[in-house]
């Protein structure tokens, strides 16, 4: 590709401008939609206080459990449909969604009269009854969400999420500042939630219509009871804090458990790609699935640890001066409970990889299972602790619901055995400091003597240096090219009588993203195959960025295939996805043929995408050489 | 032809990414030397067919095909006769 020897010559200069500029492009969606929630969340707060908060959370979380049994999985039901579901089908779905939430909020506003004696915290009666009122608005934009997301519209997603958070904000933080408390996030809620569904089925072009189907109500509840038990768990976890915490220490324990459990999600960011880095790096060095599987296990869980730990530390060296300037004094209390969720944030962290390896081999009863024993746990451990304690005792129930780990680790040796000797160092140098805030200042040093002493020990240091080798691609993504081969990346000695072919390209993430916003499903559909959509969903920056690693590795299959003529169809170049993360290349029409004519069997491919540029190397061994005028063998 | 050409030369400036304006190119002027990329050529075909009411089938995927702005004409224009044809 001639472009792609304009972009090499220019130097880091010129990529490092490329990868800022599509960098910029894709993050400001992102930052757009956090600087509104984070702001939203930091004016609300502050206004109302913990025990407004508290009350308002407690609904909320039983609003959710009741809505997620409402929604029963309708949405994944509409987009792992094969084909492109009949208006027909949107127009049942919605009936037996608008049908579940009204039924399930009719009943659970029934339970609010017969157990309003045990509802706690006190004061969440009626805000909760007013929020079961939005279970039918918030359920029935499922099918609208499920239209929009199957035709990749990632710029309609961002505009409804964007737009959502800005609706809440704006309803709730001016209503909060007058002094309305909880009433003023129920009306924020409601804001939000009617944006939702009015933009979701304009922005979808799908008109809102009613029509009744006894087998697809049969097949869609078959679907709920299936696939949203893991949702329903997670959901179940949500109210230990409503009904114990609010329970035994009142709504304001109830805001500053919520108020944790927010931090702790806002600081798992880092999660993010972390575990891919191992993957990437060194999957397809291995010589067969199993290794790959043991190694992705190994090292993603190490780097899981070190990228949630970080941010951790970090926050809790701050945290009490912090909350106190951002939130307020009365916001203090909650400190050690950031302390406590954040360490088991922390060591859920390699859990994550485990559920991940079971999920992507279809054991999601696994994984149900799993989360159903960390329910368990949360709930007997809080009942336990919480009224001898108060809410930290929430705190120290969560961490022992890591306990569940033990099954998942169990589950997972049954598809390879592996070992938790990497992360070892990193446990004992990263977890102690995580309760810094737990601990008064000249003792809080101590806890960094584990740190210390591992990095002091010259076998624990090389252990630690060594699993952090694939962190380097994070810091420097952009490579100089031209002293890269194929010899450097991968030692593969070639077979006698046979050559070592290589080819490497690379592509802006915005060029893609540019693409999808200019011709949409056609672009899509025309450059991917169906299993490759399927795995590049999530936020649009993520899905942008692995379509354009999955376009750089059909280049680079095309650079190692040299054809004379017509390049095959980018669909007959397909790149799938294995367990633990790491692709494989799949040939079909043109391009088997291509393979079989220059004695290509196994072409081994790797893809990575930072910083706006996304990249892939293939490499395989053919029966002949390069050829010697050959147009992608520059 | 000079319509076609200029009609070409939008596409490119809208979508071919190129590091010069696309009215100073000449109708041979090799276009991946300046900076029309693998991708850059995707989007260029599918405002191609949008423009022209056209389809590339596969035996049209070639480096060629996209090396200038004559290459692309030639293509438009058997493209279109093709379509006339049937």
């Amino acid at each position: 590709m001639p472009g792609e020897a304009v972009r090499v010559e220019a130097g880091r200069g010129a990529l490092s401008r490329l990868a800022l500029r599509g960098g910029a492009y894709l993050t400001a969606r992102e930052a757009v939609g956090a600087g509104v929630r984070l702001a939203g969340t930091l004016f609300t707060v502050r206004l109302i206080g913990p025990s407004a908060f508290g009350i308002y959370s407690a609904a909320a979380a039983f609003t959710l459990f009741v809505t997620t049994s409402a929604q029963s999985g309708a949405e994944v039901f509409l987009i792992r449909q094969e084909e492109e579901p009949s208006s027909d089908l949107y127009a049942q779905t919605l009936t037996f969604v608008l049908c579940t939430s009204v039924v399930l909020s009719v009943v659970a506003l029934a339970a609010t009269f017969v157990a309003a004696p045990l509802l706690r915290p006190h004061g969440m009666l009626v805000p909760l009854r007013v929020l079961l009122l939005s279970v039918p608005i918030n359920a029935c934009w499922a099918p609208a969400q499920a239209k929009i997301e199957r035709g990749f519209g990632y710029k309609r997603m961002a505009l409804l999420e964007v737009g959502g958070d800005i609706a809440l904000y704006a309803t709730s933080v001016p209503l909060a500042a007058l002094g309305y408390g909880a009433w003023s996030l129920v009306a924020g809620f409601f804001a939000w939630q009617l944006y939702l569904l009015v933009g979701s089925y304009a922005l979808a072009g799908l008109r809102p219509r009613l029509r009744w189907s006894a087998s697809t109500m049969r097949s869609l509840f078959r679907h709920g009871i299936t696939y949203s038990s893991g949702p329903w768990l997670f959901s179940l976890a949500g109210l230990v804090n409503p009904l114990v915490v609010g329970s035994f220490d009142g709504a304001a324990a109830v805001g500053e458990v919520a108020f944790a459990q927010r931090i702790a999600a806002t600081l798992a960011f880092a999660t993010r790609g972390a575990s891919r880095l191992g993957l990437v790096a060194m999957s397809k060095l291995l010589p067969d699935e199993k290794s790959r599987l043991r190694f992705g296990i190994e090292r993603g869980s190490t780097l899981q640890l070190v990228a949630l730990a970080l941010p951790f530390i970090c926050f809790g060296l701050v945290a009490r001066p912090l909350v106190l300037a951002v939130y307020g004094h009365a916001w203090t209390a909650a400190v050690p409970l950031c302390a406590l969720l954040g360490l088991n944030a922390v060591l859920y962290g390699p859990a994550q990889i485990q559920s991940s390896v079971l999920l992507a081999r279809g054991e999601n009863i696994r994984v149900g299972v799993s989360v159903g024993i960390s329910t368990a746990i949360l709930a007997l451990g809080s009942l336990a602790l919480v009224p001898a304690i108060g809410a930290v005792g929430y705190g120290l129930a969560a961490i022992l619901s890591v306990l569940s780990v033990v099954y998942l680790d169990r589950a997972v040796r049954r598809l390879v055995d592996f070992s938790y000797r990497e992360m070892l160092p990193f446990a004992i140098a990263l977890l102690p400091p995580l309760l810094a805030p737990l601990v008064a200042l000249p003792y809080e040093i101590l806890l960094f003597v584990p740190m210390a002493a591992v990095l002091a020990i010259p076998r624990t240091r090389r252990q630690v240096a060594g699993a952090l080798a694939p962190m380097r691609s994070l810091l420097l993504p952009v490579r100089e090219a031209p002293h890269t081969s194929a010899a450097t990346l991968l030692p593969l000695p070639a077979l006698p009588g046979r050559r070592v072919r290589a080819g490497v390209d690379i592509v802006e993430v915005a060029e893609v993203a540019g693409a999808i916003d200019d011709f949409g499903d056609r672009y899509l559909r025309r450059v991917f195959t169906p299993h490759e959509l399927s795995c590049c969903s999530g936020t649009w920056a993520a899905a942008t960025a692995a379509l354009a690693a999955r376009f750089a590795a059909k280049e680079a299959v095309l650079k190692v295939l040299q054809p004379e003529g017509a390049r095959p169809d980018w669909r007959s170049i397909e790149i799938r996805r294995l367990v633990g993360g790491a692709c494989e290349v799949h040939l079909t029409g043109s391009a088997a043929v291509l393979a079989a004519a220059a004695g290509i069997g196994e072409i081994s491919v790797s893809i990575t995408h930072e910083a706006g540029l996304a990249g892939a190397v293939a490499v395989a061994q053919s029966a002949r050489g390069w050829r010697k005028r050959g147009r992608y063998g520059r | 032809m000079a319509a076609m050409d200029d009609e070409i030369r939008s596409i490119l400036a809208r979508y071919g990414r190129l590091a010069v304006p696309a009215g100073t190119l000449g109708e041979h002027d090799d276009l991946p030397r300046v900076g029309l990329t693998s991708h850059a050529s995707v989007s260029v075909m599918l405002a191609l067919e949008d423009q022209f009411d056209i389809e590339f089938p596969e035996s049209m995927l070639r480096k060629s095909t996209f090396e200038s702005i004559a290459a692309i004409r030639v293509a438009v224009q058997t493209l279109l006769s093709v379509g006339q044809a049937s």
